[in-house]
């Protein structure tokens, strides 16, 4: 288990070292290799219950110890399935870029480590590492708007981990353990309270919740697409795991009306700061916001909650580096990025934009696809509270409406003759669309025949998404189109960094109030 | 005590340097402060009133804690590295912008 922490880290210390195309290439042996390893550990998870470890034979109190359940080998399949994914892409762009490999490959590793280790302090160590990494992947450009981005990346997520600290700390002084099994431990008085507010706080600046969001769009937009792709399906759930490690040892109801509150907004305000958006890359920025919400509301609530909202995460993972990688061969051929300088996509790239369809219904939840079936779990949870019924029908219906917006890069045409795609290119989305299509259907079946959950497609969920398409369609060509005001307005809006760190204290000491 | 309440003093000093400060520099400094105050924090709640070297401890209770001292030393090495990033990063935003002021450095114009 620990193997698969140490492999890709001496595979990017080889690539470095020897710097020859060819490791490049033959480096993805490795990640196959990986993926093999990981199937073993599912069945033996499948089989035995969860796999623990402690480093060197100490005990469990000062040792450092790592579990791997059937959760984390979820992610840790997604993980390596998006990296191989995200390898083959961007063999066409930086095929002789060792470095670029170098920190692909090193910060897989660490992202392994984090999914498997059990200790607060370590997880401390793996997430600054992943910040590390992906500031200078985000920075890779190397131009100045990639680089102001990656600054702010860097210390804003750097100051949100000093609250993680002082979180574990005050932790670790009321059970005298960094594992995270001492939290049983403990009765959870005020201070324990308190701490577990500041590491959620924290996990609350890594996965851009509502107050502290302004750092994705802008690291977002400014990465290279195979860096985005990997920024928003796997790098932007770290806060996510945290919840996730959490709430196996400590009672939800400290958090969840908190966390649920959190997650409408944070649903809500994304969406709206999407549709207003007219670079291509920051709509999709923003739906990751929105998304992050959606996971947000599932998990932080009770068990079955939980499963739709883990679902959401894995589903998210997958359709939102397939977004971001197609839109990047798009903005690849055409070199634009406004959504509204961009025509004819359906005519000069038929493959690609097949992809995107394939994409934009799963994001937006019709009927078969994968998030159809975890907004349906969350949807059902909450069927009889009024509130969040409502709530969870303006999220697909503002989902709706902002890829309504980004659709009409498909008709028009375009005058430019060198627009063609090839098949060298397009084979890493193919996979990962196919992977992404058939996810919907692989999930129903699981969760029918493992979960006793079963989810069944009625004539109903058609005739809504029918409502939703019309209503957004009305609402694209009466406000969007015509470009209101109050868009404009709310696309201007930039938070400085002053303002972005008035918010994130708000956001800590109303963490500590209201858990 | 004495060195918690200077400990929280000097977090709050950190808290207000990087809610003021204008300059990439000047945020950094702040973000490192807050660091140390965490760092004396920690060192001061392991070895409360239980001072003495491990190895040589006389007596069990009396001995300092260890672990939060390791761990302290890996965070300060974590800190360390992410001031040479942002330093390194903040030259070329020098180089690029010829400011290091957060507001002047602009966002890209839409393409």
């Amino acid at each position: 288990m620990i193997n698969l922490i140490f492999i890709p880290i001496i595979t990017a210390i080889f690539i470095y070292l020897i710097k020859k195309e060819k490791v490049i290439k033959y480096s993805l042996i490795i990640n196959f290799i990986e993926i093999l390893m990981i199937l073993n550990l599912i069945k033996n998870v499948m089989e035995n219950g969860s796999i623990k470890i402690i480093i060197g034979n100490f005990n469990e109190i000062i040792g450092i110890s790592m579990e791997l359940d059937l959760i984390g080998s979820i992610l840790l399949l997604t993980t390596a399935f998006l990296w191989i994914v995200v390898t083959l892409y961007s063999f066409e762009k930086h095929s002789k870029d060792y470095k670029f490999y170098f920190f692909l490959h090193f910060l897989r590793g660490t992202f392994y480590g984090l999914i498997l280790s059990n200790d607060l302090f370590n997880m401390f160590i793996f997430i600054e590492i992943i910040s590390l990494i992906s500031a200078i992947l985000i920075i890779y450009k190397r131009d100045g708007y990639s680089l102001r981005a990656g600054v702010y990346y860097l210390l804003f997520n750097s100051i949100g981990m000093i609250f993680y600290l002082l979180g574990i700390v005050i932790i670790y002084i009321n059970t005298g353990t960094m594992n995270i099994e001492g939290l049983m431990t403990v009765s959870l008085n005020g201070t324990m309270k308190m701490g577990i507010a500041l590491v959620i706080a924290s996990a609350g600046v890594k996965s851009a919740f509502f107050p502290v969001y302004n750092w994705l769009p802008k690291a977002h937009t400014a990465a290279p697409s195979a860096i985005s792709a990997l920024l928003s399906g796997i790098l932007v759930k770290t806060g996510f795991i945290i919840v996730i490690k959490i709430a196996r040892y400590i009672d939800y109801n400290i958090y969840f009306e908190f966390l649920t509150v959190v997650g409408v907004f944070t649903a809500i305000l994304g969406f709206i700061f999407a549709m207003s958006q007219k670079d291509v890359k920051s709509i999709l920025a923003f739906h990751t916001v929105s998304q992050s919400g959606i996971i947000l509301i599932g998990l932080a609530g009770v068990k079955t909650l939980q499963i739709g909202g883990f679902l959401h995460l894995i589903n998210h993972a997958l359709f939102k580096s397939l977004l971001f990688l197609t839109v990047g061969l798009i903005i690849r051929k055409y070199n634009i990025r406004r959504v509204d300088k961009i025509r004819g996509v359906f005519k000069r790239l038929p493959v690609i934009s097949v992809f995107v369809i394939i994409g934009m219904l799963s994001i937006t939840g019709f009927p078969f696809t994968s998030g159809f079936v975890s907004k349906v779990i969350i949807k059902n949870y909450y069927h009889s509270s009024v509130l969040m019924t409502f709530v969870m029908h303006i999220l697909n219906l503002g989902t709706i409406i902002s890829f309504m917006k980004m659709s009409q890069i498909f008709f028009g045409s375009t005058h430019n003759k060198e627009i063609k795609e090839s098949f060298r290119e397009n084979i890493s989305v193919i996979i990962l669309g196919v992977i992404t299509l058939i996810m919907g259907i692989f999930e129903m079946y699981t969760l029918s025949n493992y979960f006793d959950m079963s989810i069944y497609v009625k004539l109903k969920d058609f005739v809504v998404y029918g409502i939703y398409l019309i209503i957004s369609y009305g609402f694209y060509t009466n406000f969007l189109k015509k470009e209101a005001k109050i868009f404009y307005t709310i696309r201007h809006t930039h938070l400085n960094f002053r303002n972005a760190n008035v918010l994130l204290l708000t956001f800590v000491v109303l963490s500590i109030i209201f858990i | 005590m004495i060195s918690v309440i200077l400990a929280l003093g000097i977090f709050i000093i950190g808290i207000y340097g990087v809610l003021i400060s204008k300059d990439i520099i000047k945020s950094l400094i702040s973000f490192n402060i807050m660091q140390a105050s965490l760092i004396m924090v920690y060192m001061d709640f392991s070895s409360l009133d239980k001072n003495q070297v491990p190895i040589y401890a006389e007596e069990m209770h009396k001995m300092a804690d260890p672990l939060p001292q390791a761990m302290m030393l890996t965070s300060i090495v974590i800190s360390a590295s992410i001031t040479a990033l942002v330093l390194m990063m903040s030259i070329k935003v020098f180089h690029y912008f010829g400011t290091l002021e957060w507001e002047k450095i602009i966002e890209r114009e839409e393409l």
